[in-house]
């Protein structure tokens, strides 16, 4: 799904940057997130994962958008309902292959969100659990360092 | 090459619709977790980041379903229009969440920052309104110690003199009083008992016995005298007084309930004296009460300052403005004569005082009064001072 065939060139660079700006800014928070000590805390754990999952999703469709599109490496169109005619550029069959794989993204994106909605959930249960004047105003309770001193 | 496309279209479509779910979902929970507490920068961090994302893969998902179902095979192709469209709205949010990203992890701190100050300056604001608004009444209360504190002295004064007076008086009469005594007593071995004269006499007796009791009184109220000190549990005390007092107001049906604290060991204090004072106490707050009332005696242990409070409250009649600054006057009595004699509190005050100690008093008309006997926890060591 990840294909969108006969995009504009321009069009094709400027998606694969923003996958790439997605894939540094969510590597960024898989850091962000490990360096707060927030692994530990359920919740932001399950919302690390998905970040690491949407890297990997991202990965795949920048993958297939580049063999498709600006390169045109590989032309894709489909026969009838259930089959896929796939040519690679240069007779490289593991093109064929990889671009196969990486059309199967949604096998990453799907674990993606369902991880974001899970952190979420378990944020929501523990929000429920203290009242939001307790709560650290930033909603960061590892760091240990609360100037209000409540 | 020719492959199947059964696995990539059953993961798309699969995939698609779990991917509208979830993604909703996760905007939900977002919001949820947003407007649960508006200012939690975690909470807005997470809902700026689901939103984009959320949009972005229900538009792309519905777009595929949608492709899927009109435009099966390529047969007829998608319009012109639609790749760039999904290409551009793609590029949007995905550079969108990416942006929510890189913002936050770069200001967190600065935020962080911000929000607790002024969670800070918030609670500070609160308190010092708070603060303003009981200004007046802590003022008041402050005027009001220092009242009372005024008033106390006064009274310590009046009474030191009224005692000066009335031991001089006491002494005075107590002689002549004996002489009446003994010559009534050798009279009436003389008599006929039965005889007219022989009850004469014994009315004489028994005034001149009520009139030495009464001087007696005047003299415990007025005598600075080194208190005989035993070691005593004053709960045992208390107990003793109730018993005593209960016994002779069996008719009115008072409670009289008691919380005694265990911290309360036994001391060094005079005794009897002490027992007196608290009859005294109990006695008064029965007549206030009258029928079915409520007494309560409490004690407490104040450590650091080496004090026991013993506080005996009653929901009686309570004590006038106007009286409670005579009440401890020897002499001082609203109860008809007969009744009362004014000299419970005088002598109670006395005894305390020579026990360094200090008898207070609060009361509201109508309501009840309370009295406060705090007295100096002595033991082995200390038991000889007294101020
Ligand atoms: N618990 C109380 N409730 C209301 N008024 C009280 C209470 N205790 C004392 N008073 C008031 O103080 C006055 C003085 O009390 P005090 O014990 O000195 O004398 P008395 O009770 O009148 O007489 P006596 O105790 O000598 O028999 C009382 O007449 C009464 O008006
Ligand atoms: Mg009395």
């Amino acid at each position: 799904m990840a294909a969108r065939p006969h995009g504009s060139p321009v069009g094709a660079a400027v998606v694969l940057f923003s996958h790439l700006l997605f894939i540094i800014s969510m590597a960024i928070l898989t850091g962000w997130i490990s360096r707060r000590g927030d692994t530990v805390r359920s919740g932001w754990r399950e919302i690390r994962y998905s970040a690491i999952f949407f890297i990997h999703w991202s990965a795949f469709a920048f993958t297939a958008y580049l063999l498709e599109d600006p390169s045109g490496w590989i032309a894709a169109s489909r026969i009838g309902s259930w089959t896929l005619y796939i040519e690679s550029a240069g007779g490289h069959a593991f093109l064929v292959w990889i671009y196969y794989l990486v059309r199967l993204d949604q096998l990453l994106s799907v674990p993606a969100m369902v991880f974001l909605v899970l952190g979420l959930a378990r944020l929501l249960a523990q929000a429920k659990l203290t009242p939001p004047d307790e709560n650290d105003p930033a909603g960061d309770r590892t760091e240990g360092v609360r100037e209000d001193g409540v | 090459m020719t492959v199947t496309a059964i696995p990539i279209l059953l993961v798309d479509i699969i995939g698609s619709a779990l991917m509208i779910v979830f993604s909703l979902l996760a905007i939900v929970y977002a919001r949820r977790l947003n407007q649960r507490d508006p200012e939690n920068l975690a909470g807005i961090f997470l809902l700026w980041l689901s939103v984009p994302l959320g949009t972005l893969f229900t538009l792309r998902s519905a777009g595929y379903i949608l492709e899927a179902t009109f435009f099966p095979a390529a047969q007829p192709p998608a319009p012109e229009y639609l790749s760039p469209l999904i290409d551009g709205i793609t590029m949007l949010l995905l550079v969108g969440a990416a942006s929510v990203i890189l913002f936050f992890s770069r200001t967190w701190n600065m935020f962080r920052v911000v929000f607790t100050e002024r969670n800070m300056l918030r609670r500070t604001r609160k308190e010092l309104i708070d603060l303003n608004r009981t200004l007046k009444e802590r003022v008041q209360e402050r005027t009001d110690t220092l009242l009372n504190h005024e008033k106390q002295m006064a009274r310590a004064d009046r009474l030191a003199s009224i005692g000066q007076l009335s031991s001089g008086i006491a002494h005075e009469i107590n002689n002549p009083l004996g002489v009446i005594q003994g010559y009534t007593q050798l009279l009436m071995r003389d008599e006929d008992p039965g005889s007219q004269r022989y009850e004469d006499l014994q009315v004489i007796l028994k005034h001149a016995k009520n009139c030495k009791a009464i001087v007696e009184d005047l003299r415990s109220f007025a005598k600075r005298s080194l208190p005989e000190k035993t070691e005593t549990s004053i709960h045992d005390v208390i107990h003793d007084a109730i018993l005593f007092v209960q016994n002779r107001v069996r008719k009115q049906n008072i409670r009289i309930d008691t919380c005694l604290d265990d911290a309360v060991v036994p001391m060094y204090m005079d005794e009897k004296k002490i027992r007196q004072v608290l009859v005294n106490l109990v006695m008064n707050a029965c007549q206030a009460v009258g029928e079915n009332g409520v007494i309560e005696i409490q004690t407490k242990l104040d450590a650091p300052a080496r004090q026991v409070h013993i506080r005996v409250a009653d929901d009686g009649c309570g004590i006038e403005k106007k009286d409670i600054e005579r009440i401890f006057d020897p002499f001082f009595t609203t109860k008809p004569t007969g009744e009362g004699t004014g000299l419970g509190l005088a002598v109670s005050y006395g005894i305390i005082r020579n026990n360094g100690g200090e008898i207070l008093v609060s009361s509201e008309p109508g309501w009840g009064s309370v009295f406060t006997v705090i007295l100096p926890v002595l033991t082995a060591g200390n038991a000889s001072g007294y101020s």
